[in-house]
């Protein structure tokens, strides 16, 4: 039997009745902060950074509008409708020192490339693929497109002459 | 202070746990974490490796507790707190765990490293020099009271 062993469970209470010293928790709590801050990681930027960050993030979050966009007007075809029109304005103004003849000829020429009773979009099947559907409207407006380029040229030509 | 000091870290490695099963496995977990930081600290002054792998562990390690029925009449709390204080810290060490956290010796060794037989003489020595320590204290350094 071990009397020490003994003393101690017969005075356990008594033992374990040692007061924690003074401001303990203010030390606790100061020691809390102190683990918390070092966990937190504080980034200083300067202002210049700031608007470089703040620009990045700005188109990052524009550009997938942006190219939602631009594909919407792909698939209807109003993409290639603008490009038309405004190669066909270019070529009226350089047509304006024509001669009538040749004036009503160029303008005949735009008025075909142009027209377009019902839009080709609203004639494709819709059981095709968005992918497919782009690539029809692209070739029909990129011929067109051509032809308007062709008749620049030739205009071009007229006018120099 | 270091004791506060181990005790801030205790808990602070406990918030960071999750919910424990049972009151019983919290307070184990609290007990031991609290141990196995106490002996961290002690090893980093090396003073409890220096005593607990001291070559004089090598000498004897058959030893006998000839203070099993030492009478502890006329001792109060106070003065076993005082000499205790008093102890080399190898022999504070596993006396508390012994006395105190109701360890054995294979549950010390494997806290500790030591071999069960080394936790055994430390414990007999380090309780023989708290007697010795006791016996100082109550000036009687016959050694009367020894047999009760």
């Amino acid at each position: 039997m071990d009397s020490l062993k003994n003393f101690i469970d017969q005075n356990r209470a008594e033992f374990e009745t040692e007061n924690l010293l003074n401001g303990h928790k203010e030390r606790y709590f100061k020691k809390l902060q102190e683990n918390s801050a070092e966990n937190r990681k504080i980034i200083i930027m300067p202002y210049w950074m700031k608007l470089a960050v703040a620009s990045v993030i700005l188109i990052i979050l524009v550009i997938p509008v942006f190219v939602n966009n631009r594909l919407s007007q792909m698939e209807s075809g109003e993409y290639y409708i603008e490009i038309l029109s405004e190669r066909s304005l270019e070529i009226e103004q350089m047509a304006s020192s024509l001669s009538p003849d040749e004036k009503l000829t160029v303008e005949s020429t735009i008025r075909q490339l142009n027209e377009e009773s019902i839009s080709l979009a609203t004639q494709i099947p819709e059981s095709l693929s968005k992918k497919e559907k782009r690539s029809i409207i692209k070739g029909y407006y990129t011929e067109k497109i051509e032809g308007a380029d062709r008749l620049k040229k030739y205009v071009e030509s007229i006018v120099e002459n | 202070m270091e004791a506060e000091e181990v005790m801030h870290d205790t808990l602070m490695k406990y918030f960071e746990r999750e919910e424990f099963d049972s009151v019983k496995e919290r307070d184990s977990w609290l007990s031991r974490v609290c141990i196995n930081m106490s002996i961290d600290r002690l090893r980093k002054r090396k003073s409890i490796d220096n005593l607990l792998h001291s070559s004089e562990l090598k000498e004897s390690l058959a030893e006998t507790d000839e203070h099993e029925d030492y009478s502890f009449k006329g001792v109060t709390v106070n003065m076993v707190k005082e000499v205790m204080k008093t102890l080399a810290e190898g022999y504070r060490v596993i006396l508390s765990l012994v006395l105190f956290e109701g360890y054995d010796y294979e549950e010390i060794a494997q806290i500790t490293g030591l071999k069960v037989v080394s936790v055994r003489t430390q414990y007999i020595r380090g309780k023989a020099r708290l007697i010795e320590e006791l016996e100082k204290s109550r000036g009687n350094k016959n050694g009367g009271l020894k047999n009760g």
